[in-house]
């Protein structure tokens, strides 16, 4: 029996409205119950699980390295930062130090990627309500940033690229020259993005104080990442809490005290901007050096090492068969992914394989927020609240 | 590596060197139960040890890190560091904690710098009320509720709060333990409203009941779905 409301006893009788799963408009399988009086939403209740396929159980069955491709597929919008949290959690498990390096190209992939998933929530969230176009330009840059994903990992989206103790490879000679390229063409871009909007009156009709929670809502709903500055809190965790040197790059965080749609619009667009800044500090400062941490029994030894050292063939050999022994305990690893706070909370029982691996999904935390943005408004404006805390259903339901 | 490993929950720490001649003592007994070659010596000064999937590791301070096989044991026992009362006195959430409400502390715990305070089960509300208000802590920001099932150990599961301060950019973990027989604790929604989702969460696929939980309901799972999948005694692929 799926979820519905219940009728409330003493009162005449609503229009109880099943918005999805199947909408264009809800970004994935989410359901959404409304009771409606004439257009007027008077209470709501969201129903997820359709895309719940059980990782949290599937990585206690998957040695550390093997959850790596697990996490790809949570958040598909932004694959690169669920790699980065769950190869920082096993990494702070473990102790070991990562070369400046890796970390760098891991900070410069992050940001590109905190920039494709925004642009694919910019162009949704537009065509959403009603500007079509915005989608098109969106989904063209996008493609470039995906192009050079591909090169460095060999994929487009589930990229599986950030391993524990480092990178899977070295990433291909000439690749900064297209980050380069695409670091130089995009503000212009993004500019014209803000031509097509910020001052739009149809946009400006249908975000301006569409929405609204004050700081203290959003604290007490659980809303991370840009959801929560654009309440006017100045929470993020890359500046509070650094990691992968993040402290040792120059950025600002921007927030907005409305905490409206259209405020949570441009501290995503404010974001970007500071994303790419990041992005050109990392590419004007990447150190030389090995990619991977100097650890033989947790990184997998390079090829050339594997065909010519007994001791590296035997590491090798125990990684892939066995996998590596943690020491027992426990550790909470969060990271700023796009959406908000992503926490990998794993248990080791010190055998090969996560005892517990549990994912804190800034969606499903921001979720919860929905029916208090939308109950008392119009129908309309549950589509573009939906658009804004930009969820990814993969990752509510895991 | 230094650590102080325990077997079971028997032990109360006293000084350190009782409590790791105890410890020797202990594992001795463990392995013996085991049916398995044990290893524990009382020169030993730190010892990890963890069985899982037929195998038992234990590690100790250099020398001392060996294995041996343990083929009738599958799943964890509860070991796991403790910490020496010296490297959490300056913990400042813990001295106001303990000022507040000194029974509501069952145990403290450390590792990676992270800290993990026992809360009795009683407390929970009263002292998450108490870190939320507190002008110095300010934990306002439920960032996370999980559990972890310890079967087949009694007490069984573990509800594992994450609070976030967001003023101090200080984290927290609190634990509450709760038996394998209904397991259930006070639910935070009253204290904070976003637990509501975590929580329905952890009873979908735990089975935990969450007393004064305003909607317990399943969230991720059908409706009608029998078993809580995360359980340790739930097969991964399932039942067929």
């Amino acid at each position: 029996m799926p979820i519905t409301l219940e009728k409330i006893p003493g009162q005449e009788e609503r229009v109880i409205l099943s918005m999805g799963p199947q909408h264009p408009s809800t970004h994935g399988v989410l359901r959404v119950v409304l009771e409606l009086d004439g257009e007027t939403v008077v209470r709501a209740m969201y129903d997820i699980g359709y895309l719940h396929t059980g990782f949290e159980k599937s990585f206690e069955d998957k040695t550390y390295s093997q959850g790596i491709t697990l996490t790809d597929r949570m958040d598909y919008l932004s694959p690169l930062s669920n790699n980065l949290g769950f190869c920082l959690a096993v990494e702070k498990l473990l102790d070991i130090e990562i070369p400046p390096r890796a970390q760098w190209i891991r900070v410069l992939l992050t940001e590109l990627t905190r920039i494709q998933s925004h642009l694919v929530w910019l162009g949704t969230h537009a065509i959403d309500l009603g500007a079509m176009s915005v989608l098109l330009y969106c989904f063209r840059e996008r493609e470039t940033i995906l192009h050079i994903f591909e090169m460095v990992s060999g994929q487009r989206m589930m990229t599986s690229y950030f391993r524990i103790g480092g990178l899977a490879l070295e990433p291909p000679l000439g690749w900064l020259k297209y980050v380069e390229k695409f670091v130089k063409a995009f503000p212009a871009r993004l500019e014209e993005y803000e031509d097509l909007l910020t001052k739009n009156p149809i946009w400006l009709k249908r975000t301006v104080g569409i929405g609204a929670l004050t700081a203290d809502e959003a604290i007490a709903w659980g809303l991370s990442g840009p959801s929560l500055r654009g309440s006017g809190v100045d929470y993020d965790i890359r500046k509070k809490e650094p990691y992968s040197s993040y402290e040792k790059f120059d950025f600002k965080v921007p927030t907005r005290p409305e905490g409206d749609v259209y405020a949570r619009y441009l501290v995503r667009l404010e974001e970007m901007r500071q994303s790419l800044r990041i992005v050109q500090q990392a590419m004007d400062g990447i150190p030389e050096g090995p990619i991977k941490a100097n650890a033989p029994h947790i990184v997998l030894p390079d090829r050339e090492s594997m065909k010519t050292s007994i001791e590296a063939l035997i590491y090798h050999f125990k990684i892939v068969t066995e996998g590596f022994h943690p020491p027992v305990g426990e550790v909470y690893q969060a990271v700023e992914a796009p959406r908000g706070e992503l926490g990998f909370y794993m248990v080791s029982d010190g055998s090969p394989k996560p005892f517990r691996c549990h994912v804190r999904a800034p969606s499903f935390a921001n979720l919860q927020a929905l029916p208090k943005m939308i109950e008392g408004r119009l129908i309309a404006d549950v589509v573009a609240c939906i658009g804004t805390i930009d969820i990814v259903l993969g990752e509510v339901d895991r | 590596m230094e650590a102080v490993a325990r077997v079971g929950s028997a032990l109360p720490p006293r000084s350190r060197e009782s409590v790791i001649l105890s410890e020797a003592k202990n594992l001795h007994c463990f392995a013996s139960e085991l049916n398995c070659r044990s290893f524990a010596s009382r020169r030993m000064t730190a010892a990890i040890i963890s069985v899982s999937g037929g195998r038992a590791v234990a590690a100790g301070n250099g020398n001392l890190a060996r294995r041996f096989q343990a083929p009738h044991l599958d799943r964890l026992t509860t070991i796991q560091p403790l910490v020496m009362p010296s490297d959490l006195e300056s913990n400042l959430t813990l001295k106001k904690l303990r000022e507040f409400a000194p029974q509501a502390v069952d145990e403290v715990r450390e590792f990676r710098g992270e800290i993990t305070i026992y809360i009795r089960p009683e407390m929970l509300i009263r002292a998450c009320e108490f870190l939320r208000d507190e002008p110095g802590l300010s934990f306002r920001f439920l960032s996370d509720v999980t559990a972890v099932d310890l079967y087949p150990n009694e007490p069984r599961f573990e509800v594992v709060y994450h609070l976030l301060s967001l003023k101090n950019a200080e984290r927290l973990r609190l634990k509450v333990r709760t038996g394998g027989e209904n397991p259930g604790v006070d639910s935070l929604v009253p204290v904070y409203p976003c637990a509501n989702a975590f929580e329905r969460e952890v009873f979908d696929l735990f089975g935990i009941q969450f007393a004064g939980h305003p909607y317990l309901r399943r969230i991720l799972m059908p409706e009608d779905w029998e078993g809580y999948p995360l359980r340790k005694d739930y097969p991964t692929e399932g039942y067929r």
